[in-house]
């Protein structure tokens, strides 16, 4: 009786302490509400009807838009690209990202230097990166295909195989990637104790064994943290491909998402998109939650 | 005494207040979308000005609303809403059966008839394609329609006269001899560029004389099925593929700047754009090289190229008087010398008759004779359902479809075959848009 009372009591007190803060987040929970959870309702209740491009004769479906989704062959062709784009994206942009944050890290002069060179690319519009890409990898004039020819090498179609594409959009994602994922590299790096690795030293182990016995696994909070990050931003990239390849040629960039805006705005399909948008949804919830299951039981927290 | 003063301040209350009234229900303000950028955006906004200031009476306001699949949706997504229209939307040509099925707009052609405007004013050819089922829905405001773009230092240098019109097959002669290529065998200079757009398959199909959808391009008949699986489209298909394997034709992708840029740089010696780049391309040209204009191709007999850009729709909803003053708007745009001052600020040329006539035109023309292929292209070409171009539903992404089967001719398979592929998802998506808007 007496410590559901004090329960109570400490709850109450909790509350107070809340309130206030309470009051500074309420701007951000109303947009939160406003642009996030009320569209995202309004899809939901958009999926369980069929109405024609006008939004006429609005009708009660069920899940049929589900069902139809799920059961053409471009949907699964859709996810099975953007699989194959997350599983090259996602590495290599924790690859680029770590070894930035390796060479940046600790502070030398010039550093900030480098730091700011990393986070240019993350500073950078999605559209401003991909026009300059655009050019870059332009079939005949770009600088990338000048580069090859200079190297006596044949020039690529980037941007314009189908072979190409995708691999080329998933660099480009990884490439626009890297600052954000350096800068929270860097600060899981900083956060190391330096006594730790000092004893090491001290102890006779090499820098490759302090860097695998110690700071990787110091590390892997944060790297885990990221690597959920990365793979749920590849599985949303939608500029570079909006304004690079528009899913081309012959669908052989047409991911999940990009599937989802060529039903809602060409094909005049918005229950339909908005099925395969929850579709996604569902995925990234999912996997969020997976992978936030796995980091609180095989991660080290120092 | 007292009661008349009062009655007199009654009045002078009251007349006061109906002078207001009066004057505020006869001044109106107009909502007009458009999705002109650039250079085309300076110039609609020019005219929406002049039209401000040519009278009291009505002022409109225009919004850029992104691009035309961007308008498009934005009026989708306010028609699904119900409220937010506004007085005027500027469509693609490709929306114009969207647009009549939509229920949403007062066909041009009865506010037309309602004000004694002579419709045979228009030109026959931007007034054939936005007719919906014998009635004028849309205002060709944009008109526009395919050329072929010559860089004549490479022709000189290749000893191939130029030539106003051309087949395919002379097309693909002209382009292997313009082709130079490096001790390596790698291509220099390219014959041909002409951007992935389905807009270049359907024009080649009209100036073929072929249909791009059935029951005479949806004209005679709501079109249930397409019809890009004709020769025409197919023998361009096949030749633009063809001579990308050989290193004659490039293939720069869907997106047009990509192309202009190469075409520009003197890297492609003949292409195919829309009349409107021509302000652009020339601009990027410079005096690199002297550019000539022609007429697109065909494949065995010249029929006559449909037009395309963009029209724009009075929508219904709003009161009388506001859809008059729409329609004042609409007509202070078909004035002569507001299509002479558009025509040449953007390349877009007249859609009524008596502007090429006018001596602003006539100068300008002198002075750049580029800008009249396309006028002259349209003046020569028959006036039949092929070159009324194809009027259905669906057409974004039926679109998307044939973007696809042209990538797929490049990556080996034949045109008609892949064409057929495409048919088949185009039809699918056409019987779809038919049956969801019969039954509203």
């Amino acid at each position: 009786m007496d410590a559901t009372l004090s329960r109570a009591q400490r709850l109450r007190k909790h509350l107070r302490g809340q309130g206030e803060a309470l009051v500074f987040l309420l701007p951000a929970y109303a947009l939160f509400l406003l642009f996030l959870v009320l569209p995202l309702l309004e899809a939901l209740w958009l999926s369980l009807h069929q109405e024609d491009l006008f939004g006429r004769g609005r009708v009660w479906t069920g899940l049929a838009n589900y069902q139809k989704a799920l059961s053409r062959p471009e949907f699964w062709k859709s996810a099975w690209l953007t699989l194959k784009f997350a599983l090259i994206t996602a590495p290599l942009e924790l690859l680029l990202g770590f070894l930035a944050a390796l060479l940046v890290y600790r502070p030398y002069p010039g550093v900030a230097l480098f730091r700011t060179l990393f986070f240019l690319t993350t500073a950078i519009p999605t559209a401003v990166a991909a026009v300059a890409w655009g050019w870059f990898l332009h079939p005949v004039g770009g600088l990338a295909n000048r580069l090859l020819a200079s190297l006596g090498l044949p020039p690529q179609p980037w941007l314009t195989s189908p072979e190409l594409a995708l691999p080329t959009l998933a660099v480009i994602t990884a490439w626009a990637g890297v600052g954000f994922t350096a800068v929270l590299l860097t600060a899981g790096l900083q956060n190391i104790p330096a006594e730790i690795l000092e004893a090491a030293e001290v102890d006779g182990a090499g820098p490759w064994t302090r860097f695998w016995r110690i700071t990787l696994p110091l590390l892997s909070p944060t790297l885990f943290l990221v690597g959920l990050l990365v793979v749920l931003k590849s599985l949303t990239a939608f500029g570079q491909i909006h304004l690079l390849t528009r899913g081309g040629p012959a669908e052989s960039s047409m991911v999940w998402i990009y599937r989802v805006y060529q039903d809602a705005f060409f094909n005049f399909r918005v229950p339909l998109a908005a099925a395969e948008a929850l579709l996604l949804f569902l995925v990234l919830l999912l996997m969020a939650a997976l992978q936030f299951r796995l980091l609180g039981r095989r991660v080290h927290y120092g | 005494m007292r009661m008349w003063t009062r009655r007199v301040w009654a009045q002078a209350i009251l007349s006061t207040l109906l002078l207001l009234g009066g004057a505020q229900a006869q001044r109106v303000t107009l909502e007009f979308w458009h999705s002109m950028g650039g250079v085309l955006g300076e110039a609609t906004e020019k005219l929406v000005q002049d039209f401000n200031k040519s009278q009291d009476r009505i002022q409109v306001k225009s919004q850029y609303v992104g691009s035309y699949d961007d308008g498009i949706n934005k009026l989708l997504a306010v028609l699904r809403a119900g409220r937010g229209y506004p007085h005027v939307i500027q469509v693609y040509d490709i929306g114009a059966r969207i647009m009549a099925d939509s229920g949403a707009i007062v066909p041009l052609e009865d506010l037309a008839r309602k004000s004694g405007f002579d419709l045979g004013r228009f030109l026959p050819q931007p007034r054939s394609y936005y007719t919906v089922e014998g009635k004028l829905y849309g205002l060709p405001f944009n008109s526009s329609n395919p050329i072929l773009y010559l860089n004549m230092a490479a022709f000189q240098e290749g000893g191939i006269p130029f030539k106003p019109t051309w087949s395919l097959k002379d097309l693909e002669e002209a382009a292997r001899k313009l082709t130079k290529k490096d001790a390596q065998g790698r291509t220099v200079r390219y014959g041909l560029s002409i951007p992935i757009d389905s807009w270049f398959v359907e024009q080649i199909s009209y100036n073929s004389g072929e249909y791009f959808c059935n029951n005479e391009n949806g004209r005679k008949a709501k079109a249930t099925a397409v019809a890009f699986d004709n020769p025409a489209a197919a023998a361009f298909l096949d030749m633009y593929a063809r001579l990308v394997r050989e290193g004659v034709a490039a293939n720069t992708g869907r997106n047009w700047a990509d192309s202009q840029s190469l075409f520009a740089q003197g890297q492609a010696a003949i292409a195919a754009y829309s009349t409107a780049s021509l302000t652009g391309v020339l601009r990027q040209v410079g005096n690199r090289f002297p550019l000539r204009t022609a007429f697109y191709p065909f494949l065995r007999e010249r029929n006559g190229v449909a037009i395309g850009g963009a029209a724009l729709y009075v929508l219904k909803g709003f009161p009388e008087e506001q859809v008059q003053a729409a329609w004042e708007f609409v007509r202070f745009l078909l004035e002569p010398e507001t299509q002479a001052r558009w025509h040449l600020a953007t390349g877009y040329f007249p859609v009524v008759r008596g502007v090429t006539e006018l001596p602003q035109v006539r100068q300008a023309h002198v002075k750049q004779p580029n800008y009249t292929t396309a006028i002259q292209q349209l003046a020569t070409s028959k006036v039949n359902a092929s070159s009324a171009g194809c009027l259905m539903g669906a057409f974004p992404e039926i679109r998307q479809y044939v973007q696809t089967a042209w990538e797929e001719t490049l990556k080996g398979k034949p045109a008609l075959e892949a064409l057929r592929e495409a048919k088949a998802r185009a039809d699918q998506a056409l019987e779809r848009y038919n049956r969801g808007v019969a039954q509203p």
